[in-house]
């Protein structure tokens, strides 16, 4: 287990030190045991990063999923049960991404 | 039926946190559902200008956030048409996400609304 | 659904101030804004035809400035700003 840098909600300092054993260190800390279904999310939230810089708040983060994934993945149960509690907020800090800014 | 908000964004991008707090505000309003608008107005309109690369500023792009507000709910950014024409712009130089108001429009777009923000 | 303008500067916050005037509104010129009583008049004894307008009297002192007596424009405190934002059913500022 390494030393992460973490900020003090808990997200990564350097986004630069995500890799997947680390997403792993950090859903554990949350009693996450990632999937292949967690990391079909965890890809797509990446991606939803690169594309628009910056992490998504639940509803932006519901649509997207359904649009790239469809209606039976792309809703809110669904997100719940894979990332208890707030899957955006959740899901954003085991992906190694910023706390999503416009998500309170 | 929630109230309804405009955000009036009227700088130019990268002239402080303006722009940027202006599509903050958009986003964070359309996460709670509310009817949220944005309406670029004067300088404002250069904040859709396509292909900017604000790497050397180490600023991050607007054009990311634009292009992520119909994930929001807000389909269409409003642009007053006369700030277009003022300052010489043509469409084909834009992000084609937003929708023109002309002339007296923008004052009756304005009228409708419940709440306006300024930034 | 009347509208309170503030504008802050002559200039650009004045100019997209009067494309979004609604008949019913009023404008209330504050900080630098009050220049436009010299700067603008032209533009604000057109405007005052069918919008009121107003001009608050904290910025009007503080930068040794005098309102017009040729135009008819309200001098108002504090007091008189708030009495504005409470007529109208919102309030927009133009900067």
């Amino acid at each position: 287990m390494s030393d992460l840098k973490l900020d003090k909600d808990g997200y990564l300092v350097n986004l630069s030190d995500w890799n997947p054993e680390v997403a792993g260190q950090l859903a554990a800390e949350d009693h996450v045991e990632l999937t292949d279904e967690h990391w079909e999310i965890l890809n797509l939230l990446r991606e939803y990063y690169q594309q628009f810089e910056h992490a998504p708040s639940q509803r932006p983060f519901v649509k997207y999923v359904a649009n790239q994934l469809g209606k039976e993945k792309g809703n809110s149960l669904y997100l719940m049960k894979l990332f208890p509690g707030s899957p955006a907020k959740l899901a954003a800090r085991i992906a190694g991404l910023p706390r999503p800014t416009n998500c309170f | 039926m929630s109230q309804s908000i405009c955000i009036i964004s009227t700088q130019a991008p990268y002239r402080g946190q303006f722009a940027r707090e202006a599509l903050d505000a958009a986003l964070v309003s359309a996460s709670y559902e509310i009817p949220t608008s944005l309406l670029l107005m004067g300088d404002g309109v250069y904040q859709i200008l396509d292909g900017q690369s604000p790497g050397q500023l180490e600023k991050k792009k607007l054009s990311s956030l634009f292009q992520s507000l119909e994930l929001y709910g807000i389909e269409t950014v409003y642009v007053d048409g006369e700030s277009l024409a003022e300052r010489h712009l043509d469409p084909e130089q834009l992000l084609p996400l937003y929708t023109l108001l002309e002339g007296d429009a923008v004052a009756s777009f304005l009228a409708q609304q419940d709440k306006v923000l300024s930034f | 659904m009347a509208t309170l303008h503030t504008v802050n500067k002559a200039g650009q916050p004045l100019e997209l101030c009067l494309r979004a005037l609604n008949p019913g509104d009023s404008v209330l010129l504050l900080e630098e804004g009050v220049y436009a009583l010299y700067e603008a008049s032209d533009v604000l004894s057109d405007l005052l035809r069918h919008i009121a307008v107003y001009v608050l009297e904290a910025d009007v002192l503080a930068r040794g400035m005098t309102n017009r007596d040729d135009l008819d424009i309200d001098m108002v405190d504090y007091q008189g700003f708030v009495e504005l934002t409470v007529a109208n059913d919102k309030v927009v500022s133009w900067f």
